[in-house]
């Protein structure tokens, strides 16, 4: 559904994005997470037109966004992290104001109004000024404003930040409603976990660049993948360390109480093999799993600000040669 | 009828509060007050003197016109240099930008909005302005070109707010940079004139005539002096730059100036336009 390609922009001498290459499939909630400053809102500002890039092409099914004409804008809902609402006018006003800036007037920008509101859980807030709206209701009605006019794809920027608890669970079942409606939303977001729990698709941006993309289950398998395999022992764990240092697959290990870590590079058949085997041995083997991944593991390790987590559960000075 | 959505939001919010009828009681209540003080000084004296001079009401007139005229340039800037500036300060601007209104549109409904303002400013000084003209003196045309003289002008000095804004993000530094520019066209125009006059001989100020007609202020001093019939502060300011002035060189003078402001103002709204999408990086 959108597209970009190879996007680069410059502030100045400044590289905001780098090569950026991103797609979104029709249909999909596609998390957007980067640390601050890694280019995220530069490169939604691109996808919604409102940017254009120095280079690079931004295609919403095939069309290109930038300079194009009212039709594919009025395809794109957006929600920008600033709330951007007149003080001035009331809810509805502000409500049926956006509605005649994407040509719909009269009772249908009137019907429009009452159904997003109650949508959104701000219909008795209909006669309000805007002015007089909480963090969470500006948002809100930000999020109603860019569905005013039903468009295919939503992109919001930091939707959820400064937001409380109530208000950001509130937000993410609207956002899940909405997903499950058949609408394409691009979020991006500083927390981890509401993507991790709303999102279909992920791609992980760091100082412009795209440093990992694609559906989100897929990423943590991959990652968990290169994990190390963590074997719970009941017994005989001095056994178990003779055994899996005759493994040719196993390249690195350390203990930890009843705990043995191995670095293994065999795939998941070998590992059912490595398990089977050490059953087959008479070791007293508890558990046998990889360490699982978290969005936020993968994202410190990939944006470079991390530690290696796996590693710090053993003491050092435990760790076999 | 389908209303621009930004000139309706815009009207929508102005009627709300109580400035646009403050601006217009204060503005009609310095008219009205000093046209019935001139008024009565005219009347008293004629009264001494058993004299009628009809060139003293006409005198009244002129300067209410001027006035008028003056609270509008002052007025005028302001309105509009905190329009898109404002918008972008409030981050609304890129929320406009998304939906079907281009730049040009903005821009347009911007202006519409404040040149609606601006005509009920002009249409309610009417009555103030004519308040010397129950003794005759001035005819339904000579009105007529002042309202357009004003209307013209007032376009052009809410072209200016909104180029000075189009290009900021600020609303302050936008405002100082539209009285900045209205000071280049108002000063900038006589000020080359002014030096020139030194090297020229008399009426023979050819260049600093042709720069006093983007002057929306000299236009204006023009149209009086040719509605009033003596030379007035027009002929003072022509001759006293060394250009030739010329009795009935207002019938021709003012409607060619005007063309001049209104391109000019066509040529500030481009320049805004062009700015935002700019800001864009279209």
């Amino acid at each position: 559904m959108l597209e970009l390609k190879d996007i680069t922009k410059f502030y100045g001498k400044f590289c905001a994005l780098d090569g950026l290459s991103l797609r979104v499939e029709e249909g999909a909630l596609y998390g957007f997470v980067g640390p601050n400053g890694a280019g995220k809102t530069t490169a939604i500002r691109i996808m919604c037109g409102i940017l254009s890039p120095d280079s690079g092409s931004v295609l919403l099914d095939g069309a290109e966004i930038r300079g194009g004409d009212a039709d594919i804008r009025s395809r794109i809902g957006y929600v920008p992290d600033s709330f951007g609402v007149y003080d001035e006018l009331k809810v509805s006003e502000y409500m049926e104001f956006f509605a005649s800036c994407y040509g719909i007037d009269g009772m249908e920008s009137r019907k429009r109004t009452e159904k997003l509101l109650d949508f959104v859980g701000l219909s008795d807030r209909a006669d309000f000024f805007v002015d007089a709206l909480s963090r969470g209701m500006k948002q809100r009605l930000s999020l109603a404003r860019a569905l005013m006019h039903d468009p295919d794809l939503l992109i919001l920027d930091e939707p959820s930040s400064g937001l409380d608890p109530r208000t950001r669970y509130e937000f993410k079942n609207i956002l899940s409603e909405l997903s499950e409606g058949g609408k394409t939303i691009i979020i991006s977001s500083h927390i981890l976990s509401d993507i991790a729990e709303l999102c279909t698709d992920i791609g992980i941006i760091d100082q412009g660049s795209m440093v990992m993309s694609g559906r989100l289950q897929e990423v943590l398998r991959m990652v968990t993948a290169e994990n190390p395999i963590i074997i719970g022992m009941e017994s005989g764990l001095s056994n178990a360390v003779k055994f899996l240092k005759a493994e040719p697959a196993v390249t690195s290990m350390a203990i930890k109480g009843s705990e043995i870590m191995i670095n293994f590079s065999g795939d998941r058949r070998a590992e059912t093999e490595l398990l089977k085997r050490m059953i087959g041995s008479g070791l007293g083997v508890r558990s046998f799993s990889r360490e699982r991944s978290s969005l936020e593991s993968i994202f410190m390790q990939l944006t470079g600000h991390g530690e290696e987590k796996t590693v710090d559960r053993f003491d050092a000075g435990e760790e076999e040669p | 009828m389908k209303l621009d959505p930004i000139l309706k939001r815009e009207v929508r919010v102005q009627s709300r509060g109580y400035g646009l009828m403050m601006m217009v009681s204060i503005l009609n209540l310095i008219l009205f007050l000093i046209g019935i003080l001139a008024m009565l000084a005219v009347i008293s004296r004629l009264r001494q003197s058993l004299e009628a001079d009809y060139g003293a009401l006409l005198g009244v007139y002129a300067v209410l016109v001027i006035i008028s005229f003056l609270i509008l340039t002052l007025a005028c800037p302001a309105m509009t240099a905190g329009s898109i500036s404002g918008e972008r300060q409030a981050k609304t601007l890129e929320l406009l930008l998304i939906t079907r209104l281009e730049p040009a549109g903005i821009v347009i409904g911007k202006l519409s909005s404040k040149l609606c303002i601006t005509g009920v400013l002009i249409l309610s000084s009417l009555p103030a302005i004519m308040l010397p003209l129950i003794y005759g003196g001035i005819g339904a045309f000579d009105i007529f070109m002042t309202v357009l003289t004003f209307f013209v002008s007032a376009l052009l000095y809410l072209s200016i707010g909104i180029f000075a804004g189009s290009g900021t993000r600020s609303v302050q530094r936008s405002t100082v940079m539209a009285y900045a520019l209205l000071l280049m066209l108002l000063l900038g125009t006589a000020l080359p004139g002014m030096i020139m006059s030194g090297f020229c001989t008399a009426y023979d100020n050819n260049a600093a005539a042709m720069l006093l007609m983007l002057d929306p202020l000299v236009t204006m001093l023009i149209m009086i002096s040719g509605q009033t019939g003596g030379g007035g502060m027009g002929q003072l300011l022509y001759e006293g730059l060394n250009c030739r002035y010329y009795e009935g060189m207002s019938s021709v003078y003012v409607p060619v100036c005007l063309l001049l402001e209104a391109a000019l103002a066509v040529c500030f709204l481009f320049l805004s336009v062009k700015s935002i999408k700019r800001m864009q990086g279209h």
